[in-house]
């Protein structure tokens, strides 16, 4: 889980660093004109659309991260109580 | 007014970057699609998918967003440079125009003047000399007014081409073999187009406006580039034989485009001061490496050396300095006004003067 959580976290983070050259790019290249403006605001949908994409893609890695804690909190309590259970058997078996 | 402007090679290098652009979406999708599922609590694995789907196909919408607007920005490019519009804007290209134009008015300027103190040498050599020595071979008087006509004509026409008047007869064309300047044979071929080539971008200015910002923009649209048409008319009509201009008409139309061409190249080189000052530091660079290929043009390597030491000072001063100049300008209109309707007064009487040489 966490090692998915890894590969989703670098492709967010990935297409979040494209976004950025692709804003630069755009905002920077001399080109003014009603297209030029139509163009421009074409971009800024495709790159909200994008950056949606991105905080999904984070939210679910995140999601993953806390799941996988709590999978092992919870693994170490039941290898504690088997331990324990074990140890009480033991000792009972003893006696 | 609407204003429309595109540099080509700017929309080309977008359009390649958004190719890449789409390259790396449809991989990540990709990559999302063959991630492996781990075990995970119920629940999990149904939103994980969820998330993960909706991004991949999310992702291959957008590479083909970004490949439409590419493309569309290639088309852009293309007609731009079509049109002529962006190569002729673009500053290097404006800045070659600018510079080739200097060089060939100037020589043009230089050749008529020539032309023009030939012609007149003959003129002179026709009023004052051939009535005398018509009159007989052995003439005293002949070979005196000849003596006095070489005299006279040598401080404007050098000695060495006094013969070439006489032989030439007042004819202008053969008058110009003399007189003509470096690379006349370029200058002819290239001289028939340029000047279209300047009346189309000036038309432009005029039109949809400059690029150049704040009152050199005024300038330019509404003295330089109508200025610059006409010119370039006249120039573009006596290139190819339509009119004909006499050598005072030459220099009057080269001296007005060495003009618009001083306010183009001067304004290229204000506007890219920074990169022009950083390649001169550059480029001392090589001298200081290479003191032997420095020798010959006479740069001594101690100072040259001084020189590289502190280049980015003097880059520095090359650059606040003419930017003290702009900022003294811009604080003093009232001064600048007034200086500029003097000098158009003078330009503006300058070709009636000229012209008056010939009466």
């Amino acid at each position: 889980m966490r090692a998915l959580a890894g590969r989703l976290r670098a492709v967010a983070d990935s297409v979040g660093h494209d976004d950025d050259g692709i804003r630069s790019s755009i905002l920077g290249m001399h080109f003014r004109g009603p297209a030029a403006m139509r163009l421009r605001q074409r971009a800024a949908g495709i790159l909200g659309q994008s950056g949606k994409v991105s905080s999904e893609l984070s939210d679910a890695a995140d999601r993953l991260m806390r799941e996988a804690t709590k999978v092992e909190q919870a693994q170490k309590e039941r290898e504690r109580l088997l331990a324990l259970a074990a140890e009480e058997a033991k000792k009972a078996g003893s006696m | 007014m609407t204003v429309i402007e595109a540099d080509p090679s700017e929309l080309v290098a977008t359009a390649g970057r958004l190719g890449q652009a789409r390259q790396r979406r449809l991989t990540a999708a990709a990559d999302l699609r063959g991630l492996a599922m781990p075990e995970m609590p119920p629940g999990l694995e149904g939103y994980i998918e969820g998330v993960i789907n909706s991004a991949a196909s999310g992702l291959n919408t957008q590479a083909g967003d970004w490949a439409d607007i590419g493309r569309d920005l290639a088309s852009r490019a293309m007609w731009a440079i079509i049109a002529g519009y962006g190569v002729l804007r673009m500053p290097g290209v404006a800045a070659m125009r600018g510079l080739y134009g200097l060089f060939s008015n100037g020589v043009k300027v230089a050749e008529q003047r020539r032309l023009w103190q030939m012609l007149r040498a003959w003129s002179l050599y026709q009023s004052e000399v051939a009535p005398i020595a018509a009159r007989g071979e052995r003439s005293m008087e002949a070979l005196r007014a000849f003596m006095l006509w070489q005299q006279e004509l040598s401080r404007i026409v050098p000695h060495g081409k006094l013969a070439a008047v006489l032989a030439g007869e007042g004819d202008a064309a053969k008058y110009m073999r003399v007189a003509a300047g470096p690379l006349k044979g370029l200058r002819g071929t290239v001289g028939k187009v340029t000047p279209f080539i300047s009346m189309i971008t000036s038309t432009d200015t005029m039109i949809r406006g400059s690029s150049m910002p704040g009152w050199r923009g005024d300038v330019d649209r509404y003295v330089v580039a109508p200025v610059t048409l006409g010119a370039s008319g006249v120039a573009g009509a006596s290139a190819l034989g339509i009119i004909a201009l006499t050598p005072g008409g030459q220099i009057v139309v080269g001296a007005v485009l060495i003009g618009a061409g001083v306010w183009v190249v001067g304004n290229i080189a204000w506007d890219h001061r920074k990169e022009i000052a950083h390649a001169v530091a550059k480029g001392g660079k090589f001298v200081i490496d290479h003191p032997i290929v420095a020798g010959p043009v006479g740069v001594p390597y101690a100072a040259g050396k001084e020189i590289y030491d502190h280049r980015h000072e003097i880059a520095h001063a090359v650059v606040s300095s003419g930017e003290f100049a702009v900022d003294q300008v811009s604080k003093t209109p009232g001064r600048l006004k007034d200086a500029g309707e003097t000098i158009l007064d003078g330009a503006t009487s300058a070709p009636g003067k000229i012209v008056g040489l010939f009466h």
